[in-house]
């Protein structure tokens, strides 16, 4: 059992979430920021985490927010005052507006952050568990004096094959617990080395509701799941071993990406048999689907696959690691938020003018 | 020895305690007609003719013994002892004992008759008031009794040598005084209450000397009746069904008898009440703006409704106080009006109506035990809610007439009232002009002069349109500041409402889980808990959509909005809410197109939806067949974005494409004024004008086109596109 904090200045509400998040698994402890920073001080609790909201105020005595508790968690952890512990931001999206907006200095103090509005279905509730589970399993397990192979297990050589150099270096230079563990957290949390599912039967140009063969797919692709720490909780593929896997399995010359999701299903028929093509949406023109549309995860919660030739590239929130996968928006997504600063917009003027030219 | 000696008094005594009681002519005019309201006359006829005045009534009239013992006995305590008239239960109005006093006090000379039913002749009484002099005992000076020929029930009273002379002011003030008196008009069916009292009239006449037809002076119907603007009326049958209908109607159309239900009001067919039988109203109702009256009417119906505004009520005839009384608002329109929650005027000071119900055997209506109003009986809240609907729709179907009349600013053209002014100004700017060529020699000559007074006109009727176009605008800004305020408060509500929502569907998940574990086997059980979660998750995605739409609020910059996006965001939120009211539900739009208009706020786009699909949803509601809406986004021209509403509802009626988009306009009846603030919002008719204010500041346009295929309404915008700036 994973103890969790839910620290919230509203006591029947945080007192409902923390129910309605609490599993067999997972116990949600609901704290004012008062008592959380007490029970925090003393001893007294040994969190596996803390959903930390970004609003305190209306706690009689309490001025800080949650962007400033967080911090000086964080900068206890340094000092190693305070067990290393994983802390996702969970707070309501106009809060978020309000207190963060564009800036994203305060990013690197989370894990994760999950807008509060997005658990009201139990799919999005199960995200957000199995990333309780998974990261309070990676910071438990991590340790200072040890390369990343260990705790993402695989070999050496496979790391230098699945993985990315760039996340390794930094592996190697971060000297506390915390900020290793919140190293191998983003890479579960941002496609780039590690992909999910979703993304997984995307590149493969799949409607996985639609095929029976799916599921022998996933046995044969089963070398190239990730195993190391927070993989049973969070289910993520090697995104070099899903084109490797192909190589092997299909022997073609042209790399998976740069196939049609016809040219992909074809192959795939071949040896897996009931196989149906992805239908992208309209949105989301092209037939090469190896992104997804960050504006439609964001605003909906939901994945759009996104052909990059056809997509709109982002700006990320923070500098982007090498190991990341670049942002995209669909093309007909981003047309509704053009505003958007994070948007390409000569990507987005030139692709509007490809579409007005192929009418 | 004792002795036992009487008082005895000067006949001049009565002479003085007429003055001393009765110091007006009007006081004593009112209380002998009071007389006759308490012999349970039903018409009081006043003659003022000359040297005369006469009063008739058509009572009970008086026998021997009530003659002797009620007129010639001083101070006679008939009235304590029958507080109420026998035959009407009328309480007394009359004070005690001063009618004879009244005689005296408006004449020398008095001849009263008086006819009963049962007796075969009538008595006639005579009093010389001027034998009562100084210096005579007044157990000297007699009266005069005599039988008369028989004649229907009823007293008159004759009245001679009048002591003053009587204007036109004096006996309108009697009218008014006695007014009270009656139930202002009949309303329930004669056949429905014959037992009931049947109401009291009193008309005052006076005969002119060169006419010999009596000149009506002054009568409720001409003094009030006639000059207001609308009468509004119910009925409920002995069913339960009840109708509603506008007999009256100053600025438009008057309707015909139309089925209501406030509990069922997108009901095709109205079902009856439960509880309510047998009921009637008949309000007038009038705008108090001195621009609807001419000259001194406004006032004095201004202050008539001041004092007797309101919806009284009767049961079987006989009227239960307090209801209409003044201060009372028993069926919350003062609160509703004050609340701003209907913004058209709805206050008691606007009616003047009676509520009639008929319930002999006191089964649903019941009376206090201290005759104080009656019983709270389920009757009785069901015909609260009745009138306030039928009053509040009516009231907001009148202000959408009046708004078109006189509100220029409220629609695309302006009112025929500006054209008319400005088609003045156009003669009077020609007169000028004419006038100028025709001048040229004097500044004093004829030609000059005219040119002066043309200018002079167009400057005055330049004035006129200005204070009028002032008044339209500050009337538009005073509704829409409220809408603003209600808009910021929905908001702030929305927003502080959001967290607690989500934390509600939190432990109703939790509980639900723990019951559907507990009662695994019980599939009644889990197919309730099953749809009561579905029902909280439309909920939560209508919730969502809605905080959403008042996040926007924060954007106080126009800029331009993707049609697009706003049609997702709508399909997303609205689409599960449509899915339970069972509506086929479509929404589309160019994929690869963000449909972006000109500056708008977003929440203006959201706002037009809402509207649309809120009046969609009610006309489907009104259709057996299949329910259908179908919105769709497209790009007309590079200059051009269209937003088409389609829905299979029971369609809008030819005549009404034009009105829908003003202001108060509304088919449907409104919810009753005691009723929750969100039905308060249902049918107000502002809903199709917000949209249409909304339209026309982008610079677009709004109306009703044909339908598509399949679907009988199509509500069409068209509005201005972003430039391109590609």
């Amino acid at each position: 059992m994973t103890t969790w904090l839910f620290v919230d200045d509203s006591s029947p509400e945080r007192e409902a979430l923390a129910s309605q998040i609490a599993d067999d698994v997972i116990d949600v402890k609901p704290m004012s920021a008062k008592e959380a920073r007490q029970a925090l001080t003393d001893a007294s609790l040994k969190p596996s985490g803390i959903l930390m909201d970004i609003e305190l105020g209306n706690e009689s005595g309490v001025v800080e927010d949650g962007l400033s508790l967080a911090a000086a968690i964080r900068a206890e952890q340094n000092k190693g005052s305070v067990p290393a512990f994983p802390i996702i931001r969970f707070s309501r999206k106009t809060k978020i507006a309000e207190y963060v907006g564009t800036d994203s200095s305060s990013d690197a103090l989370f894990d994760w952050a999950c807008d509060k509005e997005s658990i009201s279905t139990e799919p999005k509730l199960a995200k957000l568990r199995g990333y309780m589970l998974a990261f309070s399993e990676i910071y438990a397990s991590v340790k200072t004096a040890e390369a990343i192979d260990g705790p993402v297990k695989l070999s050496t050589v496979n790391w230098d094959i699945l993985g990315h150099s760039a996340l390794s270096d930094r592996f190697k230079i971060f000297d506390r617990v915390h900020s290793r563990a919140g190293l191998l957290a983003k890479m579960l949390v941002t496609p780039g080395i590690l992909i999910s599912e979703d993304l997984l039967s995307a590149r493969l140009g799949i409607d996985v509701n639609k095929s029976a063969g799916y599921a022998d797919i996933l046995v044969a692709l089963s070398d190239y799941r990730y195993q190391g720490l927070g993989g049973d909780h969070v289910v993520r593929w090697w995104a070099r071993g899903l084109e490797y896997w192909w190589e092997e399995s299909f022997g073609q010359d042209d790399p998976l990406a740069g196939l049609s999701i016809a040219e992909r299903t074809g192959a795939l028929k071949s040896k897996f048999g009931d196989i149906t093509p992805l239908v992208q949406d309209e949105k989301s023109p092209g037939d090469r689907p190896w992104r997804y549309c960050t504006l439609t995860l964001e605003k909906y919660g939901e994945f759009m696959s996104v052909d990059p030739e056809w997509g709109v590239p982002m700006i990320a929130r923070l500098a982007h690691d090498g190991w990341e996968d670049p942002l995209y928006a669909a093309l007909g997504v981003a047309l509704q938020t053009k505003d958007d600063p994070r948007l390409n917009g000569d990507a987005l003027a030139f692709l509007q003018k490809r579409v007005k030219t192929a009418k | 020895m004792t002795e036992h000696l009487p008082f005895s008094a000067d006949a001049t005594l009565i002479d003085r305690i007429g003055r001393e009681l009765v110091a007006k002519q009007e006081t004593a005019l009112v209380e002998l007609v009071k007389n006759g309201y308490d012999a349970d006359a039903t018409e009081v006829k006043v003659t003022i003719n000359g040297n005369s005045v006469t009063i008739d009534d058509n009572g009970t009239g008086m026998n021997r013994t009530q003659l002797v013992e009620g007129f010639l006995r001083l101070a006679t305590s008939m009235k304590v002892e029958h507080p109420v008239s026998d035959r009407y239960r009328r309480p007394r109005a009359g004070k005690k004992g001063i009618g004879r006093f009244s005689t005296q006090r408006l004449g020398s000379y008095l001849k009263l008759q008086t006819w009963t039913n049962d007796a075969p002749s009538g008595l006639e009484l005579r009093v010389n008031w001027d034998k009562f002099a100084r210096g005579v005992k007044l157990d000297d000076v007699t009266v005069e009794v005599d039988e008369i020929p028989p004649r229907r029930e009823g007293t008159l009273i004759e009245i001679t040598g009048l002591r003053d002379e009587w204007s036109d002011q004096q006996i309108k003030r009697c009218w008014r005084a006695v007014r009270n008196l009656q139930q202002p008009f009949p309303v329930a069916p004669v056949d429905q209450r014959p037992t009931a009292d049947p109401g009291f009239e009193a008309s005052f006449y006076r005969t002119g000397e060169l006419f010999s037809d009596p000149l009506l002076v002054a009568d409720f119907q001409t003094e009030i009746l006639d000059h207001m603007h609308a009468v509004v009326e119910f009925r409920v049958d002995h069913e339960g069904q009840a109708q509603w209908r506008v007999s009256e109607n100053k600025f438009g159309a008057t309707t015909s008898w139309t089925a209501i239900n406030d509990e069922a009001p997108d009901a095709p067919s109205p079902p009856p009440y439960r509880y309510l039988r047998s009921a009637w109203l008949k309000a007038y109702y009038a705008i108090l703006d001195p621009i609807e009256f001419s000259g001194m009417t406004y006032t004095r119906v201004r202050e008539v409704l001041a004092d007797e505004g309101g919806i009284r009520l009767y049961r079987n005839g006989f009227r239960v106080i307090p209801y209409g009384e003044q201060d009372d608002d028993w069926l919350g329109l003062d609160a509703t009006y004050v609340r701003r929650n209907v913004l058209v005027p709805i206050a008691n000071r606007q009616w003047l109506g009676v509520i009639d119900v008929h319930d002999p055997e006191g089964v649903r209506f019941e009376e206090h035990t201290s005759r104080e109003g009656l019983i709270e009986t389920p009757a009785l809240r069901e015909l609260r809610s009745l009138a306030s609907s039928v009053l509040v729709t009516a009231a907001t179907m009148i202000a959408s007439q009046r708004g078109r009349k006189t509100r220029a600013g409220s629609s695309r053209a302006p009112g025929a009232g500006s054209d008319a002014l400005l088609r003045r100004l156009r003669e009077a700017t020609r007169s000028a002009h004419e006038a100028a060529r025709a001048d040229g020699e004097s500044l004093n000559s004829e030609t000059t002069g005219a040119v002066l007074a043309a200018l002079d006109q167009a400057e005055s009727v330049v004035k006129e349109i200005i204070a009028e176009q002032t008044k339209d605008y500050a009337d538009q800004s005073a509704i829409l500041q409220l809408l603003a305020t209600l808009g910021l408060t929905a908001a702030e509500f929305s927003h502080e409402t959001g967290m607690t929502f989500q934390a509600s569907g939190a432990v109703f998940d939790r509980v639900l889980r723990v019951a559907m574990e507990a009662k695994a086997g019980d599939n009644e059980f889990l197919t309730s808990a099953e749809t009561a979660r579905s029902m909280f998750e439309r909920l939560d995605a209508l919730t969502s959509y809605l905080n959403d739409v008042a996040s926007a609020r924060a954007a106080r910059e126009l800029h331009p909005v993707s049609l697009s996006g706003a049609l997702e965001k709508f399909k997303r939120g609205i689409g599960p809410v449509a899915e339970k009211a069972e509506i086929e539900f479509e929404v589309k739009y160019p994929p690869l197109d963000g449909l972006h208009s000109s500056p708008m706020h977003e929440a203006e786009v959201a706002s037009i939806l809402l509207n649309f699909y809120s009046n969609s949803a009610k006309a489907v509601k009104n259709i057996t067949g299949k329910r259908k809406i179908f919105v769709e986004g497209l790009r007309e021209s590079e200059e051009e974005i269209v937003l088409r509403f389609s829905d299979s509802g029971d369609g809008i009626a030819p005549q009404n494409r034009e009105k829908i988009f003003g202001l108060f306009f509304t088919t449907r009846p409104a919810a009753p004024a005691h009723s929750s603030g969100l039905d308060d919002a249902i049918g107000t008719g502002l809903g199709l004008w917000i949209v249409h204010q909304i339209v026309n500041r982008a610079k677009g346009e709004v109306e009703v086109v044909d339908a598509p295929s399949g679907f009988t309404t199509c509500l069409e915008v068209r509005l201005p596109a972003e430039k391109e700036t590609i």
